[in-house]
C-alpha cells in the first residue's frame, strides 16, 4: 500500500497505468508534465515517483534534478517509465539518479513488480 | 647562312685585361650577394649592370609572345644617349636577329657590332626606335625546363665592339635573371598551391560536417520513430494483456478497445507517412491532375479537424475570386491536412488563421497559428525530414515523426510550386505555399 505519483504526458497511458493498478491498494496521483509533477511529489511526499522522459515544459530528466536537488525529496526512489531505450539515454538516466527503468510497452505484470519491489526497498 | 657555323666568339677582338676580368667579376659577385625583393628589382639592377659595364646606353628585358617569334619589350633602362626603347614595344628578338645573321639554334649571345648596314631591315619592325640601334647585343634567357623566356639586350646608337668577358658577362646575368623568373614562378606556383589545399580542406571539413549532422539527425530520426512506435504500441500491448488476464465489465471492455484500436490506428497512420514520404522523394509516385477548388479543400480539412481540438478556434479568409488550378485532389488535401494538424499540435490554443490569395500566376495560401514559433536558425530546417526536435536541446520533448512538412513541400514542389514558414519565437508562425494558376507543360 502506497503512495505513487506518476508523470506522463500521454492521457491513454495514464488511464492504462491507473487500470493496471485498479487491483492493488496503492494510491495513484497523475501529473501531465515535470512542472505539474513536481508540485504534486512537493505536496504528496510520495514513496515512488514514476515518470515520462519526453514531456513538454518539463521533461523527466529535469524533474530528476529538480527532485534530487531537494534533500527532502532526493530519497524517493525514482523510475523513468520511457520508450527511450538505447544505451546511452539509460546511463543517461541513472546519472542523473533514477534507480530503475521501465521501457514501454511494458506488461501490468512488470509495472506492478516494479513497484513492488521498491516499495520493500524503501521501508 | 653568311658567316658559317663557327663560334661568334671568333669575330670578336679578343681584349684579355686582367684587371677587366676581375672588374666584371667583382660587379657580378656583388649583384649576386643581393637579396632582391622582387623580379622587377632584380631585372633593374641587372639592366643597370649591363649598361655599365658594356658601355651601352640602353639595355632590355624582352618576353617571347605568341608563336610568331615576336618578343615583347618587358623592362627597360636607358642612360642618357641611349636608344629609347618603350616597354611594350614589339621588337623582332633574338630569333629574328638569328634569321637575319644566320644562325640558329644557338644559345650563344648574338652581338652585331656595327648595325648601320642593317638598319633598313630593323626599319620593317614596328617601332622607329629601333633604326636608331647601331650595335646590338642579346643573349636567351633560358629557364631551368628548357622554356625560352626571351632575350636579354643591350643596344647603343653608335657602333661597339665588345670583348669576349663581356659577352660571357650577358650571358651569366641571363641566367642569373633565369634564376629570378623561376623563382618568382615557383613562388606563385607554390602560393597557388596552397591556396588550392586550403581550399580543398574547407570543402571538405564543411562535406565532414554536412556528413555528421546527417548522421546525427539519422541517428535523430531513428530515436524518434523507436519512440514514437514505442509509445503507440504502450496501449495496444497494455489493454490488450489487461482484458486477456482479467475480469472486466463490457463497458470497460468496449472503452478498452477503443483505445487499443485508436492506438493502431495511429500506428499505421505513422507508417504510411514514412512511407509515402518514401515514395514521394524516391520519384516513384506520380500526380493526378484535375481541375481543383483549393478553398474547397480547405474548408473540408477545417470542418474535419475542428471536431478534434478544444483549445482552438479556427478562422477562414479566402479569396472567391481564387479560380479552379490544376492539382492533385488527394495530395492537396494531404498538404493542406498536414499543415492544420501541425497548427493544433504545436500550438497549445488559440486561433488558426487560413487564408488564400490570387496573386498573380499562383494560388498562395497561409496557415497562422498562435504557438511558440520557430527560432530563426530552424526556419528552413523543419522542412528537413529527420528534423523533428522543435525544441531546444535541453528538453526531450517529441513532437510527431517530422514528417509532415517534408511531404508538403515534395507535394508542392511537384506541383512546380513552394513552400516555406515565417515565424518569430513567441509570435506563433505562418506556414506559406504556392501552386501555379497554370501548367507549363
Amino acid at each position: 500500500m502506497a503512495k505513487i505519483v506518476f508523470c506522463e504526458d500521454e492521457v491513454r497511458i495514464q488511464k492504462l497505468i491507473r487500470a493496471m493498478l485498479r487491483s492493488t491498494s496503492h494510491e495513484v496521483f497523475m501529473a501531465l508534465d515535470g512542472v505539474e509533477g513536481l508540485a504534486l511529489i512537493e505536496r504528496e511526499n510520495p514513496d515512488l515517483i514514476f515518470t515520462d522522459i519526453s514531456m513538454p515544459n518539463c521533461d523527466g530528466f529535469q524533474l530528476a534534478e529538480a527532485v534530487k536537488a531537494q534533500p527532502l525529496l532526493a530519497q524517493i526512489p525514482l523510475i523513468f517509465v520511457t520508450a527511450f531505450a538505447q544505451r546511452t539515454e539509460i546511463e543517461e538516466g541513472y546519472r542523473r539518479g533514477a534507480v530503475s527503468y521501465l521501457i514501454k510497452p511494458f506488461s501490468p505484470a512488470d509495472l506492478r513488480t516494479k513497484i513492488e519491489a521498491f516499495i520493500q526497498a524503501a521501508h | 647562312m653568311k658567316k658559317g657555323t663557327e663560334p661568334l666568339y671568333s669575330d670578336m677582338k679578343l681584349i684579355s685585361k686582367d684587371h677587366e676580368a676581375a672588374n666584371y667579376l667583382d660587379s657580378l659577385s656583388t649583384l649576386a650577394r643581393r637579396g632582391f625583393a622582387s623580379n622587377q628589382e632584380a631585372t633593374v639592377a641587372i639592366l643597370q649592370l649591363l649598361m655599365e659595364q658594356l658601355t651601352m646606353r640602353s639595355s632590355f628585358l624582352t618576353h617571347v609572345t605568341g608563336e610568331a617569334g615576336e618578343f615583347e619589350v618587358i623592362a627597360a633602362q636607358k642612360e642618357d644617349g641611349g636608344c629609347a626603347i618603350q616597354v611594350g614595344t614589339i621588337v623582332p628578338g633574338y630569333q629574328n636577329f638569328q634569321r637575319i645573321t644566320g644562325k640558329f639554334d644557338e644559345p650563344a649571345p648574338v652581338l652585331l657590332e656595327d648595325l648601320r648596314s642593317y638598319r633598313e631591315l630593323a626599319s620593317h619592325s614596328t617601332s622607329g626606335a629601333l633604326s636608331q640601334i647601331g650595335s646590338y647585343i642579346g643573349a636567351p634567357v633560358v629557364l631551368a625546363d628548357g622554356t625560352f623566356f626571351g632575350t636579354l639586350c643591350a643596344v647603343d646608337p653608335e657602333p661597339r665592339q665588345l670583348s669576349l668577358v663581356q659577352a660571357k658577362l650577358l650571358v651569366v646575368l641571363a641566367r642569373l635573371l633565369a634564376t629570378q623568373i623561376e623563382r618568382d614562378q615557383e613562388l606563385a606556383e607554390r602560393k597557388w598551391a596552397e591556396n588550392e589545399l586550403a581550399r580543398a580542406i574547407a570543402s571538405l571539413q564543411t562535406a565532414v560536417e554536412q556528413r555528421n549532422r546527417m548522421d546525427k539527425m539519422q541517428s535523430d530520426f531513428v530515436s524518434i520513430v523507436n519512440h514514437e512506435f514505442r509509445t503507440t504500441l504502450t496501449g495496444i500491448q497494455g489493454f490488450s494483456e489487461l482484458m486477456r488476464d482479467e475480469e472486466f465489465g463490457f463497458e470497460e471492455i468496449k472503452e478498452y478497445a477503443s483505445d487499443i484500436n485508436a492506438d493502431a490506428r495511429r500506428l499505421s497512420r505513422m507508417i504510411n507517412q514514412l512511407l509515402d514520404l518514401d515514395q514521394l522523394r524516391s520519384g516513384h509516385t506520380s500526380l493526378y491532375r484535375e481541375q481543383i477548388d483549393l478553398n474547397a479543400i480547405v474548408m473540408d480539412v477545417v470542418d474535419r479537424i475542428r471536431p478534434a481540438t478544444t483549445c482552438h478556434s479556427f478562422r477562414h479568409q479566402l479569396d472567391t475570386s481564387l479560380p479552379l488550378i490544376p492539382g492533385d485532389h488527394t495530395r492537396l488535401t494531404q498538404v493542406v491536412t498536414n499543415l492544420v494538424e501541425n497548427a493544433v499540435k504545436y500550438s497549445s490554443g488559440g486561433e488558426i488563421l487560413l487564408v488564400s490569395q490570387r496573386e498573380g500566376n499562383v494560388a498562395h495560401v497561409r496557415v497562422h497559428d498562435q504557438g511558440a514559433g520557430i527560432p530563426l536558425e530552424a526556419l528552413e530546417r523543419v522542412f528537413d525530414p529527420y528534423y523533428c526536435r522543435i525544441e531546444s536541446d535541453t528538453t526531450r520533448y517529441v513532437k510527431g515523426t517530422g514528417l509532415g512538412l517534408p511531404i508538403v513541400r515534395q507535394i508542392v514542389q511537384m506541383h512546380a510550386g513552394n513552400a516555406w514558414v515565417e515565424s518569430n519565437v513567441g509570435e506563433g508562425s505562418v506556414f506559406h505555399f504556392t501552386i501555379p494558376l497554370t501548367t507549363t507543360d
